[in-house]
């Protein structure tokens, strides 16, 4: 211990809660020169004495809610993951994010990312000023609350890969800010045209090599450059790259699903999108008759996709949305409703409950399901009040209802995610036979989430692809380099629709507006996109890879800003649906007819790319678009990938993410093992891509 | 404290070793990982949905490993989407509960499902995993050997991630085994009597 010296303490810095009733927790930040090296950690500050008792500190802390009385509004969420102590080695840091001037995110360079901290008393600064004795920080360019971190070997790298100059790097720039300079734009793109006209001369005198070589080369550099600046500053530059791509004799025929999509393509602005506050009680009122019918269904629905509903009206409003109960209904005719389906329920409960165990010992689909169901239970918000305890009867209501659901539908029976979908209706609705009505109408809405053969998840996954291609051509080459495409993070937000992600009061809020249908089918998947592109910079800046965007997504569960991305995501759909030039696959998705025909003649280009589109299949998922944000570097990507192929196929693509993998020593692992993942993730996503076929 | 063991080197020596656990819904794979990763224990934490993976820094004889411990929802119906995962594994983890016989038959359905997806070599560092042994046990010991032995003679452990009981001895064995096998195969072109030297 004595070889340790502290260099940097401060107390109260404190846990940010993910919302108003969670706890925030106060603890001491340092920083400690240790004899293999410098650590950054942050403990409770009452975790002096003793080590071991490092989790049992917060979960005393319980906070006392009102429970078993939703009616008396009380919104209730508890903090379901225990906030863990943080300890990083300096080495292992790669990155820092300071929101508002006083938070803190570390984020590891394999995509462990912390929570942020609040500093109540000193400043954030100060730490930063200590950090900065160690190592070098650069400010992101892209998110200015981001700050990269590296040292030494990472600068003369740096240097290396401006030496490559395949493509302007900032790098190469001595002295400048970060823009492209010097020389004057013309001059510039002179340079870069001939660069390009090279780079596809030796394509077509030795394609392996060149593709190869190429894409390792361009693979750092392109997360690194600046370049869609310099082609923003250089108008008319993109076109010209275009053009050039068109004029390869035939190079567009090589891969009939590709397609181009130039400038004009682009999608239009995203709006700005207000939401309200919840619907009240009398709010509600409004909309239904003296029988208690609600005639008016389209702007009730639109209202409770802008605000959600007050809590006190929830029991209420998601039979309607869940289709227990029917708008055109009257009183009597939905009491009269309730009580058959009341019976029915308990007819199919007894049907469970009287199958004996001998009975049980030939029936193993049913015993399996039991035994799933009953661990499962058990493990299902047991921190939430409503849940939480030894002998809990909603516990037990939660096994009966996914009991009752098993005869209820025996083809597909229990499936793992759908007690998190139950247990939320359940606390809201604090009825057993209506929560299992509710839940059958949920499971209407997304049953295929659960199909035997995943296709469903498989599907929505695909859809991902189609929009994000779509919406963010940067991010989707990214991904795509970075062998990401599959959207496989994405699989626990989309099967329990951002259950596991949200605390109580959000996932009540998210599904009451999902449940609208608003404003357009598959919402969810926009919802996703708009968390994507929240992360987008993070997870470029850092050059995270498969491994560590998982990481990464995983680990920001419970700090999601709902609000902020419920507008973000309806934005990009109001984006989608103002553009033209949307390809089909997508608006399929989003529900939006088919585009008219006359939007794609505008201009001879156009009328190419669309010729192109007609020819090639509507799932452009092999679609290539050359668009605002993307620039050069996505176009000369294009041609390798599109290249590699046609070219080479697999081996080629193994080739090349060879080459590329070897540029990752910075990364922190061998050679070997680099080409390993690199390889193994490959034949994951090939793998996956096949299944989606 | 945990962390005691960790690396005396900068990153870059430290070998990254992917560690898959297998078994069926409820054995306690999650609470394996995290018992052995942060040395908690949470009897009511959620069932996994997805993937998801956690790093441990580990050391033996000398050399650190980073054991990439990926844990997956053990229920048949996500087969297909926790499948592509296996590639690029290290060793295996197969486990089961002993309070819970179906669990154990099901083991051999584990195994050949990842030897197939993983394509591994026939001597692949398995280790059988009997887990909560806090609980009244409905299988016997003798049993889960007997298994072991008729398969390859595969190693065997048993556990309480609730109790700490055997959860780091059991990824330290499986590394060990590991580390045997490369040893083995890596003796020719170049012996590594440090890492032969404990076993």
């Amino acid at each position: 211990m004595d070889e340790e010296l502290l260099v940097y303490e401060q107390d109260e810095v404190h846990t940010i809660p993910t919302s108003q009733d969670d706890l925030s927790v106060s603890g001491k930040l340092r920083i400690i020169e240790k004899r293999h090296g410098v650590v950054i950690e942050w403990r409770y500050s009452d975790d002096e004495t003793s080590t071991d008792n490092e989790w049992a500190v917060i979960n005393t802390a319980a906070v006392t809610f009102t429970h078993h009385n939703v009616s008396d509004s009380v919104e209730i969420s508890s903090p379901r993951r225990t906030v863990r102590p943080i300890s990083i080695e300096l080495v292992d840091l790669r990155s820092y994010k300071i929101c508002d001037n006083h938070s803190l995110v570390l984020i590891q360079r394999d995509g462990t990312t912390h929570p942020a901290l609040a500093f109540h008393s000193g400043s954030v600064h100060c730490f930063v000023e200590v950090l900065l004795r160690y190592v070098a920080v650069k400010k992101s360019e892209k998110d200015g609350d981001l700050y990269l971190v590296s040292d030494k070997r990472q600068a003369a790298q740096d240097q290396e890969l401006a030496a490559m100059n395949l493509v302007p790097s900032r790098y190469g720039m001595a002295g400048d800010g970060g823009g492209w300079s010097g020389g004057g734009p013309s001059g510039q793109w002179t340079s870069t045209h001939q660069r390009v006209m090279g780079f596809i001369n030796n394509l077509k005198r030795d394609p392996y090599t060149t593709a190869a070589g190429a894409l390792s080369k361009f693979y750092d550099t392109v997360l690194y450059s600046d370049v869609e600046g310099y082609v923003r500053e250089n108008d008319g530059g993109e076109d010209e790259v275009a053009e050039l791509f068109h004029s390869l004799n035939g190079f567009e025929d090589l891969e009939p699903g590709y397609e181009l999509l130039t400038k004009k393509g682009t999608l239009n602005e995203r709006p700005k999108v207000e939401r309200l506050s919840p619907l009240t009680h009398d709010d509600f009122q409004q909309y239904v008759d003296d029988d208690g019918r609600i005639h008016d269904v389209t702007p009730l629905r639109d209202r409770i996709f802008r605000g959600g509903l007050h809590p006190n009206l929830r029991r209420e409003v998601w039979c309607f949305l869940l289709n227990h109960n029917e708008w055109n209904a009257t009183h009597i005719q939905r009491e009269e409703r309730r009580r058959s389906r009341e019976d029915l329920y308990y007819t199919m409960k007894q049907q469970w409950r009287t199958v004996t165990p001998d009975q049980e010992s030939r029936f193993s689909g049913f015993k399996e399901r039991r035994s799933l169901i009953e661990k499962d239970v058990n493990r299902t918000d047991r921190n939430h009040p409503f849940y939480e305890g030894e002998h809990n009867l909603n516990v037990t209501a939660l096994h009966d209802i996914l009991m009752t659901y098993v005869m209820y539908n025996f083809d597909l029976g229990y499936v793992q995610g759908m007690s998190d979908l139950l247990a939320p209706i359940l606390y809201v609705t604090q009825n057993e036979p209506i929560a299992f009505w509710c839940f059958v109408g949920y499971m209407d809405m997304v049953y295929r989430n659960f199909d035997m053969d995943q296709s469903g998840m498989k599907q929505q996954l695909k859809d991902m692809q189609q929009v994000v291609r779509l919406v963010d051509p940067e991010l989707m080459s990214y991904l795509e380099i970075r062998d990401s495409a599959n959207f496989y993070f994405c699989f626990r937000w989309l099967l329990v629709r951002f259950k596991r992600e949200l605390n109580y009061a959000n996932t009540l809020r998210l599904w009451e507006v999902l449940w609208t249908g608003r404003p357009c089918p598959n919402f969810h998947l926009l919802l996703a996109v708009a968390l994507l592109d929240t992360e987008k910079n993070t997870i470029m800046e850092n050059k995270f890879g498969f491994t560590e965007i998982l990481k990464h997504i995983n680990d920001i569960s419970l700090r999601i800003d709902l609000d902020a991305t419920l507008r973000k995501a309806e934005a990009i759909y109001k984006q989608i649906a103002s553009s033209p030039n949307v390809p089909d696959g997508v608006r399929t998705v989003l529900g939006l007819p088919p585009q008219e025909p006359q939007q794609q003649h505008k201009s001879n280009k156009d009328e190419d790319a669309s010729e192109r589109r007609g020819s090639g299949s509507d799932e452009d998922v092999g679609s290539v678009n050359v668009t605002e944000g993307l620039g050069l570097v996505g176009v000369v990507s294009s041609m390798i990938g599109s290249a590699v192929r046609h070219l080479g196929g697999e081996d080629m693509m193994q080739a090349s993410l060879e080459a590329v993998s070897g540029q990752q020593q910075e990364e922190g692992t061998s050679h070997q093992r680099r080409d390993a993942e690199a390889e193994t993730e490959k034949r994951f996503e090939t793998a996956l891509s096949h299944q989606f076929v | 404290m945990n962390n005691s063991h960790r690396r005396q080197n900068s990153r870059g020596r430290s070998t990254v070793l992917k560690v898959v656990i297998l078994g069926d819904g409820g054995v306690g794979k999650s609470c394996l990982m995290n018992r052995f990763v942060t040395d908690r224990f949470d009897e009511h934490s959620f069932h996994t949905i997805g993937v998801e993976f956690l790093n441990k820094e580990i050391e033996l004889g000398g050399e650190t490993y980073t054991l990439q411990i990926w844990d997956t929802a053990g229920q048949e119906r996500f087969k297909s989407l926790r499948t592509p995962f296996y590639r690029g594994s290290d060793m295996c983890l197969l486990t089961y509960a002993v309070d819970d016989p179906p669990s154990f038959k099901n083991l051999e359905t584990w195994r050949k499902e990842f030897v197939y997806y993983a394509d591994v070599k026939a001597d692949f560092p398995f280790l059988v995993v009997g887990n909560k042994i806090d609980l009244e046990r409905r299988v016997t010991t003798e049993e889960a050997e007997a298994w072991c032995k008729e398969n390859g003679d595969l190693p065997y452990i048993e556990t309480s991630a609730k109790d700490a009981t055997n959860v780091e001895a059991s990824f330290m064995m499986c590394l060990r085994r590991w580390a045997n096998i490369e040893g083995r195969q890596e003796r020719m072109p170049m012996p590594d009597t440090g890492l032969l030297g404990i076993l």
